[in-house]
């Protein structure tokens, strides 16, 4: 009765904005048993990086030794791709046919890359699921324990770790001057590892430390492009480093006869090396999104999952319902119930105010559902129809397809006050009319104007366009 | 937190070099290579134009992660001029891409590397050539600095987000004015981008036989007497911390408070603490 699982690896990578992805200096490779993985993220300073980095993780992956083994002898291991590698730098060097800046110099003449890789061992006989994990660098794996709170971090633990230079393995033994690290720990089914390069790790770092849960939207991309948009709105938003960003993601996927997870809970854990760190999260979305397509000859199992996720349904419409009730905290100054707006429910704004609210469209009028409201009509003199809108940043989503932005107002969030001008908010007046209306949530084009808000951070004003 | 950025394709730094070609640098090298000061300045310009090149080639591929431009001042009266030659004469800023295209000629060295088998073989260093030496005239180097302040000042208008400019004097520091020098290039380094000030290195070649010097923090650690080398260290600016750290990584022990200033020195070891990429530990 061999136990063996069917690892789900995926590979998203994205070069740094304005290179292509033929120039990124990030490897990975995986076995073909889906039980190793591993990525590298070459030095682009350093000699031939790419090759170097390639040579890591193909070896890495097809070598069948324990990591413990490699990590005591890890000189040796490195030695031959070491070999390989000078024998191919000596011939671009020796090149008469490329150019002088292509064939390195007496100080360019080694490789370097970070490195992590893991390898997942299947159940054995006293039903243990052990992994190890081989690193050095700040590219870091990070597992991510099903039905629970906790994400191991290996082998940086927090963000401030992360710096322009690196510990790297070099592709010369003249150079052989760090060491990596070794880990060996337990895993169990519905399982994530993602092993990520510098970038995307230290992001993930600094998500969690500001108690957000961001990360998770990586466990659920499904292709390149979801991955490439992703990343783009991060750039964008300036949260995370513009460089070759790679990320491994493992869902562990077993196949046994039995599962339970009350003899999980009492088997003995091994014991764990040195470097291992839990950071507390905070939410406890987690299960739900775990879900992944569980396939298990265990009827029992399935019925369980299936009230399980029933359970949750009503639990999340629920929630939902009672939110939606109480959607304007600024209404508190007046607790009048003619006050209060319900967003699927236009009729309530005409008693906010005695004026007449004149709606406003959107100005492609590809549809009858007004995208907000103005206090009173526009004197004729002021033709334009164009209004300022302060918003956060996070509403500010860059369209790779046109290059351009959007403002995508989430529907939960609330109407947003429309303006002539770009007033900041202590200068606000009613009076001298300048706030004229709201925006309702959706998804709006905009131009390049705007400017940053001077009273708030990571605000802004955009011009919106509309009809009436 | 300033300094932070990266020089990449989509936000390319710039560094300006100013090369002292005055009739003073007609005088002998007292650094271990021989030579003219002439000679040694048109050597480290060289360098630093090729190290710059290496440091933006990833795999066989040369990205304009940085602009540059060159000034000359001695050798035209009491002005800075362009001191390429050549197709990029009239170009007051140039890219990698197009350094690398244009140089003089390219001059080459046999080093021997091993084999990994014991033995050794035989490969060329090359090092290209893009300014000669010359020594002619006075020393206008605040005409020069004042030349730069235009150039920079243009840049910065249009690469508002990309890491600051830094302007590397070549000199044997004995300017016409030394005061004028002084305000010009301190005004200079007010110049800016959202990542912070222009930078302004020095590297100082003199006829001393003094030992070389690197990075140093105070005036103490400079040649007891030595007015040149403490007016440029007065003018070099101070390291940000991005670029102690990879000071750091290639062999120094920088504190606090370094000044980008080297003495009788390679002036391209400046080049490898820009972040144009993630830099090994070493050492």
């Amino acid at each position: 009765m061999q136990n063996h699982n069917q690892n789900e690896i995926d590979f998203f990578t994205l070069p740094k904005i304005g290179e292509k992805r033929e120039e990124i200096q990030d490897a990975y490779y995986e076995s073909s048993d889906s039980n190793l993985a591993a990525i590298a993220d070459g030095a682009s300073t350093s000699f031939l990086a790419r090759e170097w980095a390639d040579l890591l993780v193909e070896s890495f992956c097809k070598n069948n030794e324990e990591l413990n083994t490699i990590n005591r002898e890890w000189k040796e291991w490195l030695k031959p791709l070491q070999e390989q590698w000078r024998q191919h730098s000596i011939k671009i060097r020796t090149d008469p046919n490329l150019p002088w800046y292509a064939k390195g110099s007496k100080e360019k003449n080694c490789g370097s890359a970070t490195f992590v890789g893991l390898k997942l061992y299947p159940t054995n006989q006293e039903k243990q699921k052990t992994w190890e994990a081989l690193a050095i660098g700040d590219s870091c794996l990070f597992q991510i324990k099903a039905n629970s709170d906790q994400l191991i971090s290996f082998p940086l633990q927090k963000s401030e770790e992360f710096h322009t230079v690196t510990d790297c393995f070099q592709s010369l033994p003249e150079y052989n001057v760090s060491e990596p690290t070794y880990i060996k720990s337990s895993y169990d089914k519905d399982d994530i590892f993602f092993l990520a390069t510098d970038a995307l790790a230290e992001w993930i770092f600094k998500d969690v430390e500001k108690g957000g849960s961001h990360w998770r939207k990586l466990i659920s991309i499904t292709n390149q492009e979801e991955f490439a948009e992703f990343i783009q709105q991060i750039r964008h938003e300036k949260l995370i480093k513009n460089d070759d960003t790679t990320l491994c993601r493992i869902v562990v996927k077993i196949s046994e006869v039995e599962v339970s997870h009350n003899s999980l809970s009492t088997e003995a854990h091994l014991p764990l090396s040195q470097n291992n760190h839990s950071i507390r999260i905070e939410g406890n979305h987690h299960s739900s999104s775990q879900n992944h397509n569980i396939t298990t000859k265990n009827p029992k199992l399935k019925l369980v999952l299936l009230l399980r996720t029933a359970l949750m349904l009503i639990v999340s419409i629920f929630v939902v319902i009672f939110l939606n009730k109480n959607i304007f905290p600024h209404n508190s100054a007046s607790k009048s119930p003619s006050n209060s707006f319900e967003l699927s429910n236009n009729n309530n704004y005409s008693s906010f105010t005695s004026h007449q609210e004149i709606p406003i469209y959107d100005v492609d009028k590809t549809s009858n559902k007004p995208i907000g409201y103005l206090w009173k009509k526009q004197p004729e003199s002021e033709n334009s129809k164009e209004l300022w809108v302060l918003v956060p940043l996070a509403y500010i989503k860059y369209v790779a397809k046109t290059n351009g932005e959007e403002l995508v107002i989430p529907n939960d969030s609330t109407p947003l006050p429309l303006f002539k001008s770009t007033p900041e908010p202590k200068n606000i007046s009613l009076e001298e009319g300048d706030f004229v209306g709201y925006l309702l949530p959706g998804k709006y084009a905009l131009s390049q104007l705007k400017k940053e808000s001077k009273t708030f951070p990571n605000a802004w004003w955009v011009k919106i366009e509309f009809n009436l | 937190m300033a300094y932070n950025q990266s020089l990449s394709s989509e936000y390319p730094g710039y560094v300006v070099i100013l090369i002292d070609q005055s009739g003073s640098m007609s005088s002998p090298f007292g650094g271990s290579t021989g030579g003219s000061k002439a000679e040694e300045c048109a050597k480290a310009v060289n360098r630093v134009i090729r190290e710059m090149g290496l440091a933006c080639t990833a795999g066989q591929i040369i990205k304009n992660r940085c602009d540059i431009s060159v000034l000359t001042y001695g050798k035209s009266g009491d002005t800075a001029i362009n001191a390429f030659s050549g197709n990029l004469a009239s170009k007051s800023v140039v890219t990698m891409e197009e350094l690398a295209q244009n140089c003089l000629k390219v001059n080459t060295l046999k080093m021997k590397i091993s084999d990994g088998a014991g033995g050794l073989v035989e490969v060329d260093e090359q090092f290209p050539v893009w300014i000669e030496p010359y020594a002619v005239g006075g020393t206008p180097m605040a005409e020069a600095f004042e030349e730069a302040y235009k150039l920079v000042d243009n840049w910065t208008k249009t690469h508002q987000a990309s890491f600051p400019p830094i302007v590397i004097n070549i000199t044997d520091g004995e300017p016409n004015d030394q005061a004028r020098a002084k305000t010009a290039a301190l005004k200079l380094a007010q110049l800016e981008t959202s990542d912070g000030n222009t930078l302004i290195l020095n590297s100082h070649i003199s006829e001393s036989k003094a030992a070389k010097i690197e990075l140093p923090a105070s005036t103490n650690e400079l040649p007891q007497g030595d007015n040149n080398a403490k007016f440029l260290f007065d003018i070099s600016s101070e390291l940000p911390p991005v670029m102690r750290e990879r000071a750091g990584a290639v062999g120094y022990q920088p504190t606090p408070g370094v000044r980008g200033f080297v003495y009788n020195a390679d002036a391209e070891t400046m080049i490898r603490l820009l972040d144009i990429g993630t830099r090994a530990k070493l050492q």
